[in-house]
């Protein structure tokens, strides 16, 4: 088991060094160059030539990406002479935007992105799972096809769409939630929840629907196992042959996606977050891009591509708990 | 009383599709009964019928476990039952068995359900049982995995599980048909052995008619659904009343029979449960059959050949 | 006439770590019937794949009429396809869902004789082998398990093959049924001078249908020779030990056999036990047999791969 981890944080480690070099060629071959875009309006071909050195553009571009992991692994020192400047671990530049380490810009905006995805995470989770088992097992009756008739509904409206009718209904019309804005969970954990549930609700319904679509079509199918029949041929009840013996089994593909949209929602919602005007990742990166601040992007990239390999690693070892076939390859 | 009695059973899958239409039969404690049939004789929608599994069918007529009634009966009621009076192992024990968990958890958990057993002692339970089956070193294997077994030690592990809370009838559908010959042997040794041991019933329900005569103290052999032919092993296969009964007997290549001559085989093909034959179900394939006789239009009732032998043909009513 | 000669065929997989097959070699005359016996994991189908060249073997020779066929190419195969045909065990997913039971007979038809006029040829072997001509245009699932099998050996037959691979072409059908095609089987080889090689796990059928009979365990030859002499007079443990696990639809004659329980499993090919394989299970086991593997040599009549032979 240890040797398997230790093979798998590995490989994450060398998948990310693959998304790093990927990111890296596709900035180094963009036609912008990032000198200019630092150099702003009033730029003169000094300035440029300067910056260029400063920036360490003049380099080989190996030089560059070695000096670039570098900075990731254990923080470097941008330029040369009285103009250096330090950028601590885990340097991924500075923006060229507000000249602030990328990575300090990323851990602002990250606590509300974790929230908004955590917590929708959980409600689409129960609300899904809960609606596909109670559908797998009433599967064909009346109950069954319209709880399936509501989740391609919900699975067919855009967030941008659900967002904005809960908030014209629920603050606007009812004024039952002022409009929601970021709160830390630290500062008070209840105006945190009660700024995030509407956001939480919106993207959890869409997530929701697909989850129990999902869990719906697996359940059905491990119910359907020669071991389920056994299991009931013991006489066990229903709910330990359901829960113990049936879910157990349909949780393996669930999980596999679980894993995928958390981590691809952990590198932004971007839309949810639009719609909510809350400040995490997701506007980040929409701003970044706006503004060609190609160290943000990049860092963003890679903060998305770590959570998404993290949370892949976190999948197998799941797999290896509950697959003694895996444990034992 | 006898332990299980079967009477009128009617199985109705959805779309009109009866599997099983009127059957009755006895088994006694300790005895071992074989029902022999081919695909769709529904021979298994009985077993399940029986073990009250079935989901989607209709279940009608009477099933008596030691005197309780299965059929209609209340679903908690049931569950008692299965488990700790009467178990069933299955023909591929590699799917019949929970991927995940290890054997021992799958022995004790039973046990535990029906005695209420601690876990320690639903543990020793498991090893005791395994060792019972003939498994080598019970106490390591009991955190081993289905995967970790072979075929053959799969199926004890089955037979172990099913045996575990000390049931009186043992439902064994196909429990040999996935194995090799030579593991075949060792499972139905092992059965026999442990129905000495225990005075278990068993019921067998196999395709293989060598599998009936090893074993089976009564025989019921099935046709599309309904019974054919059932009566002590003996006159059953000595004195086959059936036609189809001796069909299946002639068609049959055997060790002991005569290798040069061709077999000779039943024409056509089982019917379609969907629409089966008006009148006697085997009629369209029987060679037997005479314009004399209703055998194209009236179901045969049950006649008595001898003592305890019925059979399901118009010729006995004919030639009594 | 020596129709096939298999010499030291072997295969192995991942990298020779298992020996699937391992060095056999038999042979068939034109107008045989070879039975190839054992249980799973015997090497017994992977054997037949070789045969028709759909696996490579790793070593070892098949010979063809005269011709070395253990290398050839996908071209130079097409003309042997004509010579050497193949039945599967399950009818049903070995026949193309999609197509017309005339096109699956038709098209090898096409490509390896193409003179034929292919209606009337495909409408004369589906009357061969006990269908009617119109059944040509139906579809595979239109059709019951055993009239299935039927269009698989229509399939097998039409281009006209010497040596026909049988891989348990009767143990997916019901009981019923198989008697049906084992007779057509008999009839076919008898009328057309077929030759088979029929791998089976059924003792009973392969008695029925083959006149020699070749046991296998664990990759290996462990007994050959002519059915009556395997049979009757089984000299190797294995095989004596195979006939008398075969239950007898008979409940008197069947409770009155002595019965020779093997203990274990068959061992598996990652892992073959040393010496003689079977000498782990085999009640007649000696230190000799842990040791040293026996070769096949004759005794009374037939081939057999023991130190300790049977001789009655």
């Amino acid at each position: 088991m240890a040797a398997y981890l230790a093979r798998r944080l590995v490989g994450l480690a060398l998948v990310l060094l693959v998304v790093c070099a990927v990111t890296f060629a596709i900035f180094y071959l963009l036609p912008s160059d990032p000198a200019l875009q630092a150099c702003g309006k009033s730029c003169t071909t000094e300035r440029i030539d300067m910056l260029h050195e400063q920036m360490g553009l003049d380099k080989p571009v190996w030089q560059q990406f070695a000096d670039y992991i570098g900075g990731i692994a254990g923080g470097r020192t941008i330029g040369t002479g009285e103009l250096a400047v330090r950028c601590d671990f885990p340097c991924l530049g500075f923006s060229y935007q507000t000249n602030r380490p990328v990575w300090d810009l990323l851990l602002d905006r990250l606590p509300t992105t974790v929230s908004i995805a955590a917590g929708a995470a959980i409600l689409w989770l129960l609300a899904g799972l809960s609606t596909g088992i109670v559908s797998a097992l009433r599967k064909g009756s009346f109950l069954d096809r319209s709880l399936m008739a509501a989740t391609l509904t919900a699975a067919s409206l855009p967030v941008f769409f659900t967002g904005l009718m809960a908030l014209y209904l629920v603050v606007q019309v009812a004024e039952w939630l002022p409009f929601p804005s970021y709160v830390a969970l630290a500062d008070d954990p209840a105006g945190w929840a009660q700024n995030l549930i509407l956001p939480w609700t919106v993207l959890a319904l869409l997530y929701a629907a697909l989850y129990a679509r999902l869990s719906r079509s697996s359940m059905i199918e491990t119910l359907a196992e020669p071991y389920v029949r056994t299991a009931r041929a013991k006489g066990l009840p229903e709910r330990t042959v359901v829960v113990k013996h049936g879910l157990r089994s349909a949780l393996t593909p669930i999980v596999t996606v679980f894993g995928m949209d958390v981590g691809t929602l952990l590198g932004g919602a971007i839309i949810t977050e639009s719609v909510f005007g809350l400040p995490g990742i997701g506007q980040l990166t929409m701003d970044a891009i706006n503004k060609s601040d190609q160290p943000v992007v990049m860092g963003v990239a890679l903060l998305s591509a770590f959570f998404i390999t993290f949370f892949n690693v976190l999948v197998d070892l799941f797999y290896a708990v509950i697959d003694p076939k895996v444990r034992y390859a | 009383m006898s332990l299980l009695e079967v009477s009128g059973l009617r199985v109705t899958f959805p779309g009109d599709v009866c599997a099983v239409d009127g059957l009755s039969f006895t088994l006694e404690r300790g005895k071992t009964l074989g029902i022999v049939g081919e695909s769709g004789s529904g021979k298994s929608v009985t077993s399940l019928a029986i073990m009250g599994l079935h989901r989607d069918a209709t279940v009608s007529g009477s099933i008596r476990v030691d005197g309780i009634q299965v059929v209609g009966a209340p679903q908690d009621q049931v569950r008692r039952l299965r488990g700790r009076r009467m178990a069933m192992i299955f023909q591929d024990p590699l799917s019949s068995l929970h991927p995940a968990y290890t054997v021992g958890e799958q022995i004790a958990e039973a046990y535990r359900l029906h005695f209420g057993a601690s876990r320690k002692a639903a543990r020793v339970r498991a090893a005791d049982m395994l060792a019972q089956v003939g498994i080598p070193e019970p106490r390591r294997r009991l955190a081993d995995y289905p995967h970790q077994f072979s075929g053959g030690m799969r199926q004890r592990v089955m037979i172990a599980m099913a045996l575990a809370c000390e049931p009186e009838l043992l439902i064994a559908d196909e429990p040999t048909t996935a194995l090799d010959v030579t593991v075949q042997a060792q499972i139905l040794e092992l059965i026999a052995r442990l129905q000495q041991e225990i005075g278990l019933a068993v019921l067998m329900i196999t395709h293989d008619l060598g599998v009936v005569a090893r074993i089976a103290d009564e025989v019921l052999i099935m046709y599309a659904g309904a019974a054919a032919e059932q009566g002590p092993a003996i006159p059953v296969f000595t004195r086959a009343q059936h036609p189809y009964t001796r069909g299946l007997l002639n068609c049959l290549p055997r060790l002991d029979g005569d290798a040069q001559s061709p077999l000779i085989p039943i024409q056509g093909s089982p019917p379609s449960l969907l629409n089966p034959p008006a009148g006697c179900r085997f009629h369209p394939r029987c060679t037997e059959r005479t314009s004399e006789l209703p055998c194209a239009t009236e179901r045969p009732a049950w006649r008595i050949a001898s003592r305890g032998h019925h059979a399901a043909c118009h010729l006995l009513e004919a030639n009594r | 006439m020596t129709l096939l000669e298999v010499t030291g065929l072997s295969k192995t997989f991942r990298k020779g770590k298992i020996r699937a097959v391992d060095g056999i070699s038999l042979t068939v005359q034109a107008g045989d019937t070879l039975g190839l016996v054992g249980e799973s994991g015997c090497g017994k189908s992977t054997t037949g794949r070789m045969l028709m060249r759909l696996l490579e073997p790793s070593a070892g020779r098949i010979i063809f009429d005269g011709k070395d066929i253990t290398r050839l190419g996908a071209r130079q195969l097409r003309p042997l396809r004509r010579d050497i045909q193949m039945i599967f065990q399950d009818p049903f997913s070995s026949l193309n869902p999609r197509h017309t039971v005339g096109e699956i007979i038709g098209t090898p038809l096409k490509i390896l004789r193409p003179e034929a006029n292919v209606r009337k040829t495909v409408q004369e072997i589906l009357e061969r082998v006990g269908l009617a001509p119109e059944h040509a245009g139906r579809y595979p699932h239109q059709f019951s398990g055993g009239q299935a099998q039927r269009i698989g050996i229509a399939r097998a037959l039409v281009v006209r093959p010497r040596l026909i691979v049988a891989d348990e072409p009767v143990s997916a059908l019901d009981v019923s049924i198989q008697a049906q095609i084992i007779n057509l089987m008999s009839d076919l080889r008898r009328d057309l001078g077929l030759s088979y090689i029929f791998i089976a796990h059924d003792l009973a059928v392969v008695r029925h249908v083959c006149q020699r009979i070749a046991v296998m365990y664990l990759g290996r030859v462990v007994e050959i020779g002519d059915r009556e002499q395997i049979y009757a007079t089984p000299a190797h443990p294995y095989t004596s030990a195979l006939l008398s696990a075969v239950p007898i639809p008979h409940p008197v004659a069947e409770r009155a056999r002595k019965r020779m329980v093997l203990q274990g499993d068959p061992p598996s090919p990652a892992n073959p036990p040393a010496g003689c394989a079977f000498s782990p299970r085999c009640p007649k086991a000696a230190s000799r047999c842990h040791a040293e593997r026996p070769a096949l040599t004759e005794v009374a009549g037939r081939l057999v791969a023991c130190h300790f032979p049977e001789t009655a």
